[in-house]
C-alpha cells in the first residue's frame, strides 16, 4: 500500500511538472493553427471534420481544433486565458455576443479581401474583428400534421388554440432563447413583457439548451419548437419528410450571424489570416449548409434540400450595443414576467 | 525484582490530570483499582503507548520505553469489549500477532493450536468472530493477547460485560492463565471483589492518584485513606467521638473533625446483660432499622449517634426478633482519619 | 505515535486536494468575488426569489429520495430473491446518465405524447393526454429522485447489511415491538447513512439546473446554477459568477457542516464492533406485498424511463413514408463512425478516477479516523468541499489555473484531476460511514499487537469499511462515466466520450443515434457495475 500510493503520486507529481513546464516561446510562424469552436462545429456531424483537412491540406498547417462546449464556453475560456492565449481563432461569435467579446479586448481586428463576396448586411462587425461566416433566422417551426394554420406573426402566437403547445428555450442558457428574447424586444419595444405575460399559458416548457427542446419536439411534446428556418431541411434531407415547417412572420424574423475572430495576442497570426480568408471560400462556405445547418454568406447553389429553408423578407436585427447594455434588464424584466 | 517501572508519570487534561509513581514485579497479578473517572483506563493506555505522557519514565526491563510506539512494546491488551477483528476467525484472530511479529508459519501454527487447546475452544478455530457468545469471545481475546509472547499483559475491565457466572468462570480461567504462563498481567477493574480475588497486589487510584498500593489482606484491613476504607468491601464510617474511644490506639490523636472507620466483621453482637468488662473494647447501642439475608449471613443496619453502621449477624442468628442491640468494636479494629 | 513514515503518506491526500482543487479556486476566487455583487445578491428580490425556490426543490427532492431509499435499502439488505444483484447494479445507472438523456427518457415516457398517456389515450379513445404529469414541480421531484434514489438505496443498504442484530435481538427479547425495534435500535445506527445521503442528495440537487428547467416547465422554475451559468457564460462576468457560486456554496455547505457534524456524533452513539450482521430471508406474506410494490415503483420510476430509451435507439425509418422497422442501424452507424473510442475513453477516464479516489478517500478517512473529533470534522469538510462548489466554477478555475501557470491541457491529468475532485466526496463519505463505526480499541489492540500502521491498515481498516468502499468505487465510476461539463471544458482534444457523445449527437438532429449511444453507455455501466459488486462479495 505504501509503496504504491508512493508511487502514484511521484508519478502524479512528475507529471505535473512534465506539463507545467514553460510554453517555449513558440517561434513565430510555425506551421499550425489553434481553434476553438462551439461543440457542434467541432463534432464528428459538424463542419469541422470536413473543412479543417481541406484548410490543412491547402496551406500545409497543421490544425488543432478544440472545442470548450457551446460558444458560450468558446468565449468564457478565451476571456480566461486572455493573458496568455492558448487559441488563435475563435469560431461561432455571434452578434449577440460581438459587444461583449469586443469590451474583453480578446480579438484583433482583420479585413479579409474575400469579404466582398458577401453580403454586405451581413457584415455585423463593422470593425472587423468578427468576419461572418454563416448566418440563420430564428423561427417557430411546427409540426404540419398537428397544425393547419400556422401562426404569421408573434401575435398569432397567443392565439388560445395554441394553449402549451410552445416549446422555446431559456435565454439565459442558450443561443436560440436568447434570439427570441430579442425578437420579441425588437417588435414590440420596452412593452415585450406584457407580450410574455400573454404567451406564457401557451409555453409547454422552456428548455436549459436547442438541444433538448427540439429533442421534445420531434418526439411529440408540443407541435411548436423554437429552431432555425434551416431546421425543416434537415428533416428534408435525411429523412426526405416535409412534416415539420418553418414558420415566416409578416413582420419578419430574428437573425443570428455567426463569425469567427483572430485572438489578440496569439502566436500564429498568419496562419489565423489564411484562416479568415479560407472560411470565405467556396471550400468552407458549401459544407456549411448540410453541417452546421445554417445559410452560407456567400452566394453558392445552396443544396435541393433548402428548397424548405426559408429567409424571410424583412431581417429583424438589434445592435450589439444596444444589447449589451440592456440585456440584463431585460432578462430580469423576463424572468418576473414568466414567474408571475 | 522490579519489572515495570512508573517513574513519575503525569498527565495533565482540562479537567483532570493524572500524576502516579509505582513499581510492578515480574509475574505479578497487579491490579488498578478504582471508580470510573480515576484515571486508571487512561493510565494503562499509558502503559500500552496509546497515550504519551506530559513527563515521567516508563522502564520495563532496565528499558526505556516511553517513547517506544505501541507496536514495538510488546505489551498487548485485552478489552472490555473484546475488540476482536470481525473480518478474521478464530484462528486468524489469535494469529494476528504472531504474523505482525512475522514469526515462522509452524512456530505460529503450533502456538494458535495451542493457545486454543488451553482456552478449550479448539474446535472453534475457523468460527466467524460475530458466532461467538461473549465469553468465548473474551477468550479469544485473551488468547490473542498472549499469543505474542508479550512481557507484560493488559486487562481494561474485561470481564464487565460478561454475566455474572460467566464472570466468576472466567475469572478463574484468567488467574489460571496467569499462573500457569507466569505473565506479568496489569488488571484495571472497578470491581473490588474482583481485584482482591484475582490479584498479588492492588494500587487502588482516586482522582490520577494512587491512593494505596498492597497485597488486597493489606488494602482491605489496613486502608491508608478514608477513600480506600470506603472503596473495598463494607465499611463503616462515623464522625470522630472521643468519648467512644476507650483507651484505644488513637487516644494521642487529635482529631475533632476527623472519622473513624472500623469493618463490620469487627463488630461483636453483645446478648443483654453481657458486656464484655475488658480493656481496649467500645461499646455501641443502637436501633435496628434494616436486616438483609445474604445466605451465611444477616446484613443488619443499625442506627447509632446519627449514623448508620452495619454489621454481620451470623448463624445462629441472633438479631431476628430485636429492635434494638448491642455489639462492641475492639478499639485497635478502629482506625482513626482527620 | 509521533515520527512515523506512515503518517507522511496520510498527507498525500492533502498535497493531492491542494493543486488539484484549493489553488485553483483561490486562484479564480482572488480575481473574483466582489462585495457590491455579494450585496447586489443578497438584496434584489429576483436573486431571493431564485435562492427560495432552489432550496425548496433541493429539500423535497432529498426528502422523496431519502425514503423510498431506506425502503429499498431494506429489500437489499433483508430478502434474497430473483435478479436481486442485476436489480441492485440497475439502480446505480440512472446516475451515469446525463441530464439531457433523463429528460429524453421522461418525456418518451411521462410526456403528453409518452407511452403512459399514449397508452391510456387509446384506452379512453381521447386525442387528448390524460395524465399532466411533466412541466410541474411534480415532475422536478420525480426526476431527482431518480437520479438520487439509487445513491440513497447503496447508501443505507452498504450500512443496514452491517447493522449488529444482537441489539435487535436484545430489544426484541426485551419485549420490544416492531416499530420500538427499528426507531429505538435499528434507525439510530442506520442515521449517519441517511443523513450522509441526504446531505449529498440535497447538494446535488441544490445545484441542478438543467433537468429542472426542462421538465419543470421553464423559468418558474430555475436554480442558482441557472444564474452562475447565464453570468460566466453569457454576460461573461465571472466576478458576479464567482461571488453568486460564494453564496450557493455557502448554502451547501453550511448544510454539509451541520450534517457531517450530527453524523460524527451519532455514529460514535452507536459504534458497533462485533458484525453479527443480517442473514437474508425469502420474502413471504406482507413482505411479499411489499416488495411486490417496491418492484413495481422501481419498474415505473428507474427502469422504464432507461428502456425507452433503449427502445427508441432500436427504431429506424429507411425511407419516407415507410414503417418504422426495428434495426441495429443506429449502432452500426454509431461504430463505423467512433469505432469504441468513446467506450475505451469513457472506461478508461471512469476506472482511473475511480482508483484514484478511493486510494486519495481511503487514506483521507482513515488519517481522519484516528483524530480527535474536531479534526475529523475538519479533514471531512476538507475533502468534501468540492461537493458544494459549482462544476461551472470548477472548471472556470482549473482553466485560469491552467493558463495562469501555463499547464498545458493536452494530457490526461487535468481532466483525471477535475473528474476525482468532483467525486472524491462521494467515496470519502461512503467510507467514513464505515470508519466512524471502527471502534478504537480494534486498532489499538492490533497495534499492541505488534502489527505496523501498513498491516493495520490493510489487514483490519480495509476489510472493516470493504462495503462503503465499493460503495464509493460504484458511486465515482458512475458520476466520471457521466460527467460531460469538466470533460468537455478541459478534456485533451479531440477526446470523446459516451455522455459526450450523446451530446453532440442531440446538437446535431441525430435522436435515435442519440439512444443507441444512451444504451451503450447503460449497458456499459451495468457490466461495470455488476463487476464491482461482485468483487465488493470478495473477502479481504
Amino acid at each position: 500500500m505504501k509503496k504504491w500510493t508512493l508511487l502514484l503520486f511521484a508519478v502524479f507529481v512528475l507529471m505535473l511538472n512534465v506539463s507545467c513546464k514553460k510554453k517555449e516561446a513558440a517561434p513565430e510562424e510555425t506551421k499550425k493553427l489553434v481553434i476553438y469552436a462551439y461543440d457542434s462545429f467541432v463534432s464528428d456531424w459538424g463542419p469541422g471534420p470536413v473543412v479543417v483537412p481541406k484548410f490543412e491540406e491547402k496551406y500545409g498547417i497543421k490544425v488543432d481544433i478544440r472545442s470548450p462546449g457551446d460558444a458560450g464556453q468558446v468565449l468564457t475560456k478565451a476571456v480566461l486565458e486572455k493573458d496568455s492565449p492558448v487559441a488563435d481563432v475563435l469560431i461561432g461569435i455571434d452578434n449577440n455576443m460581438l459587444s461583449k467579446a469586443l469590451d474583453e479586448n480578446i480579438l484583433v481586428p482583420y479585413k479579409s479581401e474575400n469579404l466582398i463576396n458577401v453580403d454586405s448586411k451581413l457584415l455585423f462587425d463593422k470593425s472587423n474583428h468578427l468576419t461572418p461566416y454563416d448566418y440563420g433566422f430564428f423561427s417557430l417551426i411546427y409540426n404540419s400534421e398537428a397544425i393547419k394554420n400556422p401562426p404569421q406573426s408573434l401575435e398569432d402566437l397567443l392565439s388560445p388554440e395554441y394553449e402549451k403547445s410552445i416549446i422555446l428555450m431559456d435565454p439565459r442558457t442558450s443561443s436560440p432563447g436568447l434570439g427570441f428574447l430579442l425578437w420579441t424586444v425588437n417588435v414590440f419595444g420596452e412593452s415585450f413583457t406584457d407580450y410574455w405575460s400573454k404567451l406564457n399559458k401557451n409555453i409547454l416548457t422552456v428548455t436549459d439548451g436547442w438541444d433538448s427542446g427540439y429533442g421534445l419536439f420531434v418526439n411529440g411534446e408540443a407541435p411548436m419548437v423554437l429552431s432555425y428556418t434551416t431546421s425543416p431541411a434537415y428533416h428534408k434531407e435525411y429523412e426526405d419528410s416535409e412534416q415539420y415547417r418553418a414558420t415566416i412572420f409578416r413582420k419578419g424574423n430574428y437573425m443570428q450571424i455567426e463569425g469567427a475572430g483572430i485572438v489578440n495576442n496569439c502566436s500564429n497570426l498568419k496562419s489565423a489570416q489564411l484562416f479568415i480568408d479560407f472560411i470565405l471560400t467556396d471550400d468552407f462556405q458549401k459544407e456549411i449548409p448540410l453541417t452546421n445547418w445554417m445559410f452560407p454568406v456567400t452566394d453558392i447553389k445552396l443544396p435541393a434540400s433548402y428548397s424548405v429553408a426559408k429567409k424571410p423578407e424583412t431581417n429583424l436585427l438589434l445592435s450589439s450595443e444596444e444589447i449589451n447594455k440592456n440585456l440584463d434588464k431585460w432578462t430580469e424584466e423576463w424572468l418576473e414576467t414568466v414567474n408571475r | 525484582m522490579e519489572y515495570l517501572e512508573l517513574n513519575n508519570i503525569r498527565k495533565k487534561y482540562d479537567d483532570f490530570d493524572i500524576c502516579v509513581d509505582f513499581r510492578i514485579r515480574k509475574g505479578e497479578f497487579f491490579t488498578l483499582l478504582g471508580p470510573s473517572g480515576c484515571g486508571k483506563t487512561t493510565l494503562l493506555r499509558i502503559i500500552a503507548g496509546f497515550i504519551q505522557p506530559d513527563s515521567g519514565e516508563l522502564i520495563l526491563n532496565s528499558k526505556n520505553i516511553t517513547e517506544l510506539e505501541p507496536k514495538d512494546r510488546n505489551i498487548s491488551i485485552v478489552f472490555q469489549n473484546f475488540a476482536l477483528f470481525p473480518n478474521r476467525n478464530v484462528y486468524r484472530n489469535i494469529s494476528f500477532g504472531p504474523e505482525s511479529k512475522k514469526w515462522k508459519k509452524e512456530r505460529i501454527r503450533e502456538k494458535v493450536e495451542n493457545l486454543l487447546r488451553k482456552i478449550n475452544m479448539e474446535s472453534f478455530s475457523s468460527r466467524k468472530t460475530d458466532t461467538l457468545s461473549g465469553g468465548e469471545k473474551q477468550r479469544v481475546s485473551l488468547a490473542r493477547a498472549i499469543a505474542v509472547e508479550p512481557d507484560i499483559i493488559l486487562l481494561d475491565e474485561p470481564l464487565s460485560a460478561l454475566d455474572v457466572s460467566l464472570r466468576n468462570n472466567l475469572r478463574r480461567e484468567i488467574r489460571e492463565i496467569h499462573d500457569s504462563t507466569g505473565l506479568t498481567t496489569i488488571y484495571v477493574t472497578h470491581d473490588q471483589e474482583e481485584a482482591m480475588t484475582l490479584s498479588d497486589r492492588i494500587c487502588v487510584m482516586n482522582d490520577g492518584r494512587a491512593e494505596q498500593t498492597g497485597s488486597p489482606e493489606e488494602i482491605y484491613y489496613s486502608p491508608k485513606s478514608l477513600f480506600t476504607a470506603s472503596f473495598l468491601g463494607d465499611s463503616n464510617i462515623i464522625p470522630f467521638n472521643s468519648s467512644l474511644l476507650y483507651k484505644n490506639h488513637a487516644e494521642n490523636i487529635e482529631v475533632e473533625n476527623g472519622s473513624m472507620f472500623f469493618r463490620p466483621e469487627h463488630c461483636m453482637l453483645l446478648s443483654e446483660n453481657e458486656y464484655p468488662d475488658i480493656e481496649n473494647i467500645n461499646i455501641f447501642k443502637g436501633r435496628i432499622i434494616k436486616r438483609s439475608f445474604h445466605g451465611n449471613c444477616y446484613k443488619v443496619v443499625v442506627e447509632c449517634m446519627n449514623s448508620n453502621i452495619t454489621l454481620y449477624d451470623y448463624y445462629p442468628f441472633r438479631t431476628e426478633n430485636m429492635d434494638t442491640v448491642a455489639f462492641s468494636v475492639e478499639a485497635e479494629n478502629i482506625i482513626c482519619y482527620c | 505515535m509521533k515520527k512515523q513514515p506512515a503518517e507522511i503518506i496520510k498527507i498525500i491526500p492533502f498535497l493531492f486536494i491542494l493543486p488539484a482543487f484549493y489553488l485553483p479556486l483561490i486562484n479564480l476566487f482572488r480575481s473574483g468575488i466582489s462585495l457590491s455583487y455579494l450585496k447586489d445578491f443578497l438584496s434584489k428580490p429576483y436573486y431571493l426569489n431564485i435562492f427560495v425556490f432552489t432550496f425548496k426543490q433541493a429539500f423535497f427532492s432529498s426528502v422523496y429520495s431519502v425514503i423510498p431509499g431506506i425502503l429499498g435499502a431494506y429489500f437489499l439488505s433483508h430478502y434474497s430473491f430473483r435478479f436481486k444483484k442485476t436489480i441492485r447494479a440497475v439502480t446505480a445507472v440512472p446516475f451515469v446518465l446525463p441530464p439531457i438523456l433523463v429528460v429524453l427518457g421522461f418525456v418518451l415516457l411521462f410526456g403528453n405524447n409518452g407511452l403512459i398517456n399514449r397508452f391510456f389515450m387509446n384506452i379512453l379513445d381521447t386525442g387528448k393526454p390524460p395524465f399532466q404529469i411533466l412541466y410541474s414541480f411534480r415532475a422536478i421531484i420525480l426526476a431527482h429522485v431518480f437520479f438520487n434514489f439509487p445513491l440513497a438505496v447503496r447508501l443505507i443498504s452498504s450500512s443496514w447489511e452491517k447493522i449488529s442484530v444482537s441489539y435487535i435481538e436484545a430489544a426484541r427479547s426485551l419485549g420490544a415491538g416492531r416499530i420500538r425495534v427499528f426507531t429505538q435500535t435499528v434507525f439510530p445506527q442506520l442515521l449517519p447513512s441517511v443523513i450522509a445521503s441526504f446531505s449529498l442528495i440535497f447538494i446535488l440537487c441544490f445545484m441542478s439546473f438543467a433537468v429542472i428547467l426542462v421538465l419543470g416547465g421553464g423559468p418558474r422554475n430555475s436554480t442558482v446554477e441557472v444564474e452562475i451559468y447565464r453570468l460566466a457564460r453569457i454576460n461573461l462576468n465571472i466576478p458576479g459568477a464567482c461571488s453568486l457560486a460564494v453564496i450557493q456554496s455557502s448554502v451547501s455547505l453550511f448544510f454539509l457542516l451541520i450534517y457531517t457534524f450530527f453524523q460524527k456524533k451519532l455514529s460514535h452513539a452507536v459504534s458497533v464492533n462485533t458484525s453479527d450482521t443480517l442473514t437474508e430471508k425469502e420474502a413471504s406474506g406482507y413482505s411479499l406485498v411489499f416488495l411486490a410494490l417496491f418492484l413495481i415503483i422501481l419498474f415505473t420510476v428507474i427502469i422504464l424511463p432507461m428502456g425507452v430509451v433503449i427502445f427508441e435507439s432500436f427504431k429506424y425509418k429507411t425511407s419516407r413514408g415507410s414503417d418504422i422497422i426495428y434495426s441495429l442501424h443506429w449502432y452500426r452507424k454509431t461504430f463505423s463512425e467512433l469505432g469504441f473510442r468513446p467506450v475505451r475513453n469513457s472506461l478508461l477516464l471512469a476506472s482511473v478516477n475511480t482508483v484514484i479516489s478511493v486510494l486519495m478517500a481511503l487514506t483521507a478517512a482513515s488519517y481522519s479516523s484516528k483524530n480527535r473529533k474536531g479534526i475529523q470534522v475538519f479533514v471531512e469538510f476538507f475533502f468534501t468541499l468540492s461537493l458544494g462548489v459549482s462544476s461551472i466554477i470548477l472548471t472556470l478555475s482549473y482553466i485560469k489555473f491552467m493558463n495562469d501557470f501555463s499547464i498545458k491541457s493536452t494530457g490526461w491529468i487535468p481532466l483525471v484531476t477535475a473528474h476525482t475532485i468532483a467525486f472524491l466526496p462521494f467515496v470519502f463519505k461512503s467510507i467514513t460511514i464505515f470508519y466512524d463505526r471502527i471502534d478504537s480499541s480494534i486498532t489499538e489492540s492490533a497495534m499492541s499487537l505488534g502489527a505496523s500502521w501498513r498491516r493495520i491498515f490493510v489487514r483490519i481498516e480495509i476489510p472493516m469499511v470493504k462495503n462503503g468502499l465499493f460503495t464509493g468505487a460504484v458511486l465515482a465510476f458512475a458520476l466520471s462515466m457521466g460527467e460531460i461539463n469538466a470533460t468537455l471544458m478541459i478534456a485533451p482534444d479531440n477526446f470523446i466520450t459516451i455522455p459526450l457523445a450523446i451530446y453532440r449527437l442531440i446538437g446535431s438532429y441525430n435522436f435515435y443515434q442519440a439512444c443507441a449511444m444512451g444504451t451503450i453507455l447503460i449497458m456499459t455501466s451495468l457490466v461495470s457495475f455488476l463487476v464491482l459488486d461482485r468483487a465488493g462479495t470478495f473477502e479481504l
